[in-house]
Protein backbone atom coordinates (compact mmCIF):
# COMPACT_ATOMS: atom_id res chain seq x y z
CA UNK A 1 0.00 0.00 0.00
CA UNK A 2 2.97 2.44 1.04
CA UNK A 3 4.77 1.42 -1.90
CA UNK A 4 1.43 2.23 -4.74
CA UNK A 5 1.45 5.79 -2.63
CA UNK A 6 4.88 6.54 -3.42
CA UNK A 7 4.36 5.57 -6.75
CA UNK A 8 1.66 8.33 -7.10
CA UNK A 9 3.39 10.53 -5.36
CA UNK A 10 5.91 10.20 -8.02
CA UNK A 11 3.50 10.38 -10.68
CA UNK A 12 2.42 14.06 -8.73
CA UNK A 13 5.29 15.30 -8.59
CA UNK A 14 6.37 14.57 -12.38
CA UNK A 15 2.70 16.15 -13.82
CA UNK A 16 3.50 18.89 -11.15
CA UNK A 17 6.86 19.76 -13.11
CA UNK A 18 5.34 19.39 -16.39
CA UNK A 19 1.76 21.15 -15.12
CA UNK A 20 4.37 24.34 -13.51
CA UNK A 21 6.79 24.18 -16.77
CA UNK A 22 3.72 24.67 -18.98
CA UNK A 23 2.13 27.37 -16.92
CA UNK A 24 5.40 29.26 -17.20
CA UNK A 25 5.66 29.00 -20.92
CA UNK A 26 2.34 30.16 -20.70
CA UNK A 27 3.22 33.13 -18.36
CA UNK A 28 6.49 33.96 -20.15
CA UNK A 29 5.92 37.83 -21.06
CA UNK A 30 8.81 37.47 -23.82
CA UNK A 31 8.20 36.75 -27.56
CA UNK A 32 6.64 33.33 -28.61
CA UNK A 33 7.64 32.52 -31.97
CA UNK A 34 5.79 29.69 -34.29
CA UNK A 35 2.78 29.39 -31.70
CA UNK A 36 0.84 26.91 -33.85
CA UNK A 37 1.77 23.75 -34.85
CA UNK A 38 4.77 23.67 -32.35
CA UNK A 39 2.67 24.31 -29.87
CA UNK A 40 0.92 21.21 -30.61
CA UNK A 41 3.90 18.92 -30.92
CA UNK A 42 5.05 20.15 -27.47
CA UNK A 43 1.49 18.84 -26.21
CA UNK A 44 2.23 15.18 -28.19
CA UNK A 45 5.94 15.43 -26.70
CA UNK A 46 4.73 16.10 -23.20
CA UNK A 47 1.88 13.50 -23.78
CA UNK A 48 4.53 10.70 -24.67
CA UNK A 49 6.72 11.77 -22.16
CA UNK A 50 3.85 11.34 -19.32
CA UNK A 51 3.37 7.94 -20.86
CA UNK A 52 6.84 6.94 -20.57
CA UNK A 53 7.19 8.42 -16.63
CA UNK A 54 3.53 6.50 -15.65
CA UNK A 55 5.60 2.95 -17.17
CA UNK A 56 8.59 4.00 -15.06
CA UNK A 57 6.53 4.47 -12.11
CA UNK A 58 5.02 1.59 -12.76
CA UNK A 59 8.42 -0.49 -12.94
CA UNK A 60 9.39 1.25 -9.96
CA UNK A 61 6.06 0.35 -8.06
CA UNK A 62 6.71 -3.42 -9.16
CA UNK A 63 10.26 -3.24 -8.55
CA UNK A 64 9.59 -2.03 -5.00
CA UNK A 65 7.22 -4.59 -4.02
CA UNK A 66 9.22 -7.60 -4.90
CA UNK A 67 11.91 -5.86 -2.49
CA UNK A 68 9.41 -5.37 0.40
CA UNK A 69 8.55 -9.04 -0.33
CA UNK A 70 12.32 -10.34 -0.48
CA UNK A 71 13.49 -11.51 2.87
CA UNK A 72 15.57 -8.75 4.62
CA UNK A 73 19.33 -9.42 4.97
CA UNK A 74 20.09 -7.18 7.77
CA UNK A 75 17.95 -6.01 10.43
CA UNK A 76 16.66 -2.10 10.13
CA UNK A 77 18.22 0.22 12.13
CA UNK A 78 16.42 0.58 15.76
CA UNK A 79 16.87 2.81 18.67
CA UNK A 80 19.09 0.58 20.15
CA UNK A 81 21.44 -0.20 17.48
CA UNK A 82 21.31 3.27 15.36
CA UNK A 83 22.03 2.91 11.34
CA UNK A 84 24.52 -0.21 11.24
CA UNK A 85 24.69 0.35 7.63
CA UNK A 86 25.81 4.05 7.66
CA UNK A 87 28.40 3.06 10.27
CA UNK A 88 29.77 0.28 8.47
CA UNK A 89 30.02 2.86 5.18
CA UNK A 90 31.58 5.74 7.16
CA UNK A 91 34.39 3.42 8.67
CA UNK A 92 36.43 1.24 7.18
CA UNK A 93 36.73 -2.48 8.58
CA UNK A 94 39.12 -3.13 11.28
CA UNK A 95 41.34 -5.39 9.36
CA UNK A 96 41.96 -2.53 7.25
CA UNK A 97 42.34 0.24 9.79
CA UNK A 98 45.01 -2.30 11.40
CA UNK A 99 46.67 -3.54 7.65
CA UNK A 100 47.19 0.61 7.53
CA UNK A 101 48.02 1.30 11.02
CA UNK A 102 50.52 -1.31 10.10
CA UNK A 103 52.10 -0.20 6.74
CA UNK A 104 52.30 3.51 8.76
CA UNK A 105 54.50 1.93 11.71
CA UNK A 106 56.82 -0.07 9.11
CA UNK A 107 57.23 2.83 6.85
CA UNK A 108 58.66 4.97 10.13
CA UNK A 109 60.70 2.40 11.63
CA UNK A 110 62.14 1.97 8.11
CA UNK A 111 62.73 5.45 8.30
CA UNK A 112 64.48 5.54 11.27
CA UNK A 113 66.72 2.19 10.51
CA UNK A 114 67.66 4.33 7.44
CA UNK A 115 68.74 7.62 9.81
CA UNK A 116 70.53 5.22 11.84
CA UNK A 117 72.61 3.05 9.56
CA UNK A 118 73.59 6.82 7.68
CA UNK A 119 74.74 8.27 11.18
CA UNK A 120 76.59 4.86 11.70
CA UNK A 121 78.27 4.51 8.42
CA UNK A 122 79.38 8.32 8.66
CA UNK A 123 80.97 8.09 12.17
CA UNK A 124 82.72 4.82 11.04
CA UNK A 125 84.31 6.73 8.10
CA UNK A 126 85.22 9.26 10.15
CA UNK A 127 85.97 7.08 12.65
CA UNK A 128 84.63 9.36 15.26
CA UNK A 129 81.92 9.40 17.38
CA UNK A 130 80.55 12.54 18.84
CA UNK A 131 78.45 13.20 21.66
CA UNK A 132 75.73 14.20 19.60
CA UNK A 133 75.84 11.51 17.50
CA UNK A 134 75.24 9.12 20.94
CA UNK A 135 72.29 11.50 21.61
CA UNK A 136 71.03 11.21 17.74
CA UNK A 137 70.95 7.54 17.93
CA UNK A 138 69.79 6.82 21.41
CA UNK A 139 66.58 8.84 20.19
CA UNK A 140 66.35 6.67 16.88
CA UNK A 141 66.66 3.52 18.29
CA UNK A 142 63.54 2.71 20.57
CA UNK A 143 61.36 2.66 16.88
CA UNK A 144 63.52 0.77 15.45
CA UNK A 145 62.95 -2.95 14.60
CA UNK A 146 64.52 -5.28 16.99
CA UNK A 147 66.36 -7.06 14.51
CA UNK A 148 67.71 -4.19 12.71
CA UNK A 149 68.43 -2.22 15.88
CA UNK A 150 70.48 -5.16 17.10
CA UNK A 151 72.64 -5.33 13.64
CA UNK A 152 73.13 -1.54 13.78
CA UNK A 153 74.80 -1.83 17.49
CA UNK A 154 76.51 -5.10 16.69
CA UNK A 155 78.23 -2.94 14.18
CA UNK A 156 79.12 -0.13 16.16
CA UNK A 157 80.39 -2.15 18.93
CA UNK A 158 82.82 -4.07 17.26
CA UNK A 159 83.95 -1.22 15.89
CA UNK A 160 84.22 0.53 19.20
CA UNK A 161 85.89 -2.61 20.63
CA UNK A 162 88.36 -3.10 17.81
CA UNK A 163 89.75 0.63 17.66
CA UNK A 164 88.12 1.58 14.13
CA UNK A 165 85.80 4.02 16.19
CA UNK A 166 86.72 6.52 18.74
CA UNK A 167 84.53 8.55 20.90
CA UNK A 168 85.46 12.08 21.64
CA UNK A 169 83.85 12.43 24.80
CA UNK A 170 83.54 10.19 28.11
CA UNK A 171 80.14 8.50 28.04
CA UNK A 172 77.89 6.14 26.95
CA UNK A 173 78.49 4.47 24.05
CA UNK A 174 74.60 4.99 22.70
CA UNK B 1 106.76 3.63 86.93
CA UNK B 2 103.86 1.69 86.62
CA UNK B 3 102.44 4.99 85.36
CA UNK B 4 104.70 4.77 82.71
CA UNK B 5 103.67 1.56 81.67
CA UNK B 6 99.92 2.29 81.64
CA UNK B 7 101.13 5.47 79.60
CA UNK B 8 102.64 3.28 77.22
CA UNK B 9 99.95 1.08 76.75
CA UNK B 10 97.14 3.71 76.28
CA UNK B 11 98.09 4.49 72.33
CA UNK B 12 98.07 0.54 71.65
CA UNK B 13 94.81 0.12 73.31
CA UNK B 14 93.27 3.08 71.16
CA UNK B 15 94.71 1.44 68.04
CA UNK B 16 92.83 -2.19 68.84
CA UNK B 17 89.49 -1.17 67.85
CA UNK B 18 90.45 0.37 64.48
CA UNK B 19 92.38 -3.12 63.77
CA UNK B 20 89.48 -5.69 64.74
CA UNK B 21 86.77 -3.00 62.24
CA UNK B 22 88.57 -3.36 59.05
CA UNK B 23 87.78 -6.44 56.75
CA UNK B 24 89.29 -7.57 53.52
CA UNK B 25 89.87 -5.07 50.87
CA UNK B 26 89.59 -5.79 47.40
CA UNK B 27 90.62 -3.08 44.68
CA UNK B 28 90.31 -4.37 41.23
CA UNK B 29 90.49 -1.20 38.98
CA UNK B 30 89.44 -1.83 35.19
CA UNK B 31 91.11 -4.70 33.35
CA UNK B 32 90.30 -5.57 29.67
CA UNK B 33 91.50 -8.42 27.64
CA UNK B 34 90.52 -8.10 23.74
CA UNK B 35 92.21 -11.23 22.83
CA UNK B 36 90.00 -13.32 24.83
CA UNK B 37 87.45 -10.72 24.64
CA UNK B 38 86.37 -10.03 28.20
CA UNK B 39 86.57 -7.36 30.83
CA UNK B 40 86.10 -6.75 34.48
CA UNK B 41 86.33 -3.88 37.25
CA UNK B 42 85.06 -2.87 40.35
CA UNK B 43 82.98 0.58 39.80
CA UNK B 44 84.42 2.18 43.27
CA UNK B 45 88.00 1.16 42.08
CA UNK B 46 87.77 2.34 38.72
CA UNK B 47 86.12 5.73 40.28
CA UNK B 48 89.25 6.10 43.14
CA UNK B 49 91.80 5.21 40.71
CA UNK B 50 94.68 7.55 40.31
CA UNK B 51 95.25 7.68 36.50
CA UNK B 52 92.16 9.36 34.25
CA UNK B 53 91.52 6.84 31.79
CA UNK B 54 89.71 3.85 33.22
CA UNK B 55 86.09 3.88 32.66
CA UNK B 56 83.57 1.06 33.50
CA UNK B 57 80.02 1.31 33.07
CA UNK B 58 76.72 -0.87 32.36
CA UNK B 59 73.56 0.63 31.09
CA UNK B 60 69.77 -1.02 30.81
CA UNK B 61 67.25 0.42 28.11
CA UNK B 62 63.54 0.50 28.36
CA UNK B 63 63.21 -1.40 24.87
CA UNK B 64 64.87 -4.24 26.42
CA UNK B 65 68.50 -3.89 26.00
CA UNK B 66 71.63 -3.80 28.31
CA UNK B 67 75.13 -2.51 27.12
CA UNK B 68 78.80 -2.62 29.18
CA UNK B 69 81.83 -1.37 28.62
CA UNK B 70 85.06 -0.78 30.29
CA UNK B 71 87.86 0.88 29.36
CA UNK B 72 91.58 0.03 30.82
CA UNK B 73 94.49 2.61 32.03
CA UNK B 74 96.39 1.41 28.92
CA UNK B 75 93.14 2.73 26.68
CA UNK B 76 91.88 -0.98 25.65
CA UNK B 77 88.52 -1.16 25.42
CA UNK B 78 85.75 -4.15 25.20
CA UNK B 79 82.40 -3.68 25.10
CA UNK B 80 79.40 -5.68 24.74
CA UNK B 81 75.61 -5.37 24.21
CA UNK B 82 72.63 -7.97 25.01
CA UNK B 83 68.23 -8.49 24.83
CA UNK B 84 68.70 -12.07 26.82
CA UNK B 85 66.31 -10.82 29.58
CA UNK B 86 68.69 -12.80 31.72
CA UNK B 87 71.44 -10.62 31.14
CA UNK B 88 69.41 -7.48 31.94
CA UNK B 89 68.14 -9.01 35.03
CA UNK B 90 71.71 -9.52 36.39
CA UNK B 91 72.54 -5.73 35.69
CA UNK B 92 69.10 -4.72 37.51
CA UNK B 93 71.26 -5.48 40.20
CA UNK B 94 73.95 -3.82 39.95
CA UNK B 95 74.83 -0.84 42.91
CA UNK B 96 77.37 1.98 42.65
CA UNK B 97 80.19 -0.05 44.21
CA UNK B 98 79.46 -3.62 42.64
CA UNK B 99 82.30 -5.71 40.27
CA UNK B 100 81.64 -6.06 37.45
CA UNK B 101 82.68 -9.02 34.63
CA UNK B 102 81.62 -9.34 31.51
CA UNK B 103 82.79 -11.28 27.87
CA UNK B 104 81.86 -11.10 24.39
CA UNK B 105 82.03 -13.07 21.13
CA UNK B 106 82.84 -11.86 17.83
CA UNK B 107 79.23 -9.90 17.07
CA UNK B 108 79.90 -7.66 20.49
CA UNK B 109 77.17 -9.78 21.88
CA UNK B 110 77.16 -10.64 25.47
CA UNK B 111 78.39 -14.00 26.53
CA UNK B 112 78.41 -14.09 30.44
CA UNK B 113 77.46 -11.14 32.61
CA UNK B 114 78.79 -11.28 36.50
CA UNK B 115 77.83 -8.97 38.90
CA UNK B 116 79.12 -8.70 42.37
CA UNK B 117 78.07 -7.02 45.28
CA UNK B 118 81.10 -7.44 48.61
CA UNK B 119 82.51 -6.04 51.34
CA UNK B 120 85.61 -5.81 50.05
CA UNK B 121 85.15 -3.65 47.20
CA UNK B 122 86.15 -0.45 47.63
CA UNK B 123 83.46 2.61 47.81
CA UNK B 124 83.73 5.56 45.74
CA UNK B 125 85.60 8.00 47.26
CA UNK B 126 85.99 10.72 45.33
Amino acid sequence: MRLSLMGGWLLSVALAGMGGYGLARSTDSGPVPQQGPDLQTQLEQQRALLVSLRAQVGALDSRLTELARAPSVAPLPTASSPLPAATALAAPPEAEVDEEARERARVEAEALVSRGERMVESALSTGRWRQEDMLSLRALLPGMPKTQREAMLSRLITAYNEGRLTQEETGPLF
Amino acid sequence: MKLAKMAMMLPLLALAPAVAQAGTKCSTTATVDATNRWARGALGSVRNSAEATSLIYCITYSWGYAFCSARDAANVTGSCGTSDPAYINVLNSMTDDAYVYFAWDAAGTCTTMVVESMSCLDPKSH
